[in-house]
């Protein structure tokens, strides 16, 4: 029996098969959940990777048009997600996005409309996403996962996206407060940089690769999602049943390295 | 596959219009999809990946970067 037996785990993201979105939701699969996608800006490029998730090419996976900064769509999450299951057992964020002038060294001249178009994306959009999934989690409670790249330090040109991650973590220990009272949990995932189309719209991705490779103690392959797809999955079951509001670094270990 | 039939070619043509939304007349071999059409990355992977679909074969993910008009893709195709 897998460790996600019965869960109904609702996934975002799910854009190309090299993202750790779509290994959450395979390896949620193999474990024994039930999988809802949601689908943005491409809903047909998220169809068609849907079909090489292992339920296969014939299952009628549910994708559900989401663009979380639409607060009519956002409202009506619920009943769209209804259609399919009577509830939710856990929800994976794994959205991001900023204008490139938010990013690559334009941090000094950004303007605020690309800076908050960033934060709302990426940041605001984590409550956003848990309001509208929360009355599907009233028996029971349930885990809210969300990606984060380590926002603690400045990187090499992820500028204001950094801005928006910090923000992140701070969104999600806040969320933790707000609706643990609920039973769910709120974590975020860590994840050391990985080589997904979301990266190679990041303008030094590569400078920052490169410290990994040189320090992390566990070493770190870029080309590799799983390791952070099955933190997710772990996150996701009942086996973090008192953990929330908490950062999982899956980075090989560079965080808690100093040089 | 060494060699891009006349078949391969017209399939991988109607892929590309399909995702771009846009007609034969718009695009030559040689217009480019980002800088020309307005195409974003998302749009290049959906080509990348229902080419994967139609023809049966795998391509490198990273090779989306090389895909930036039909002639390129039919270079990548025809190392795949």
């Amino acid at each position: 029996m897998g460790i996600l037996e019965g869960k109904r785990i609702l996934v975002t993201g799910v854009l190309t098969q090299n993202s750790i979105a779509f290994h959450v939701a395979k390896i949620a699969q193999e474990e024994g959940a039930q999988i809802l996608l949601t689908a943005y800006p491409r809903r047909t490029l998220t169809e068609r990777i849907a079909k090489r998730l292992p339920s296969g090419p014939d299952a009628s996976l549910p994708v559900i048009e989401l663009d979380v900064t639409n607060a009519t769509q956002l409202a009506e999450l619920p009943d769209r997600i209804r259609e399919h299951v009577s509830g939710l057992d856990g929800v994976v964020h794994a959205i991001g996005a900023a204008p490139q002038t938010a990013l690559g060294g334009n941090f000094l001249n950004a303007s605020w409309e690309d800076v908050g178009s960033a934060i709302h994306a990426s940041t605001y959009s984590l409550k956003s996403l848990a309001v509208s999934c929360l009355p599907l989690m009233k028996d029971g409670g349930g885990s809210i996962v969300g990606l984060d790249f380590d926002a603690s330090q400045a990187w090499p040109l992820y500028d204001w996206m950094g801005v928006a991650k910090a923000g992140l973590e701070s969104c999600a220990r806040y969320l933790a407060k707000y609706v643990g009272p609920q039973g769910v949990r709120v974590n975020l995932v860590a994840a050391g940089p990985l080589d997904t189309p979301a990266a190679q719209g990041i303008p030094g991705f590569h400078d920052v690769a490169d410290v990994w490779s040189e320090r992390a103690p566990l070493g770190w392959k870029t080309s590799d999602p799983v390791p952070a797809a099955k933190a997710c999955v772990a996150l996701l079951s009942d086996w973090f049943p008192a953990t929330t509001g908490e950062i999982v670094h899956v980075d090989g270990g560079v965080n808690v390295i100093g040089a | 596959m060494a060699e891009i039939t006349d078949d391969v070619r017209e399939n991988v043509q109607k892929i590309v219009y399909d995702v771009l939304e846009v007609g034969p007349e718009d695009l030559t071999e040689t217009t480019l999809f980002v800088d020309e059409i307005g195409a974003d990355s998302l749009a290049i992977i959906e080509i990348l990946t229902t080419i994967e679909d139609s023809l049966g074969i795998a391509i490198d993910q990273a090779e989306a970067k090389r895909m930036v008009n039909l002639a390129t893709i039919f270079e990548v195709l025809a190392e795949a």
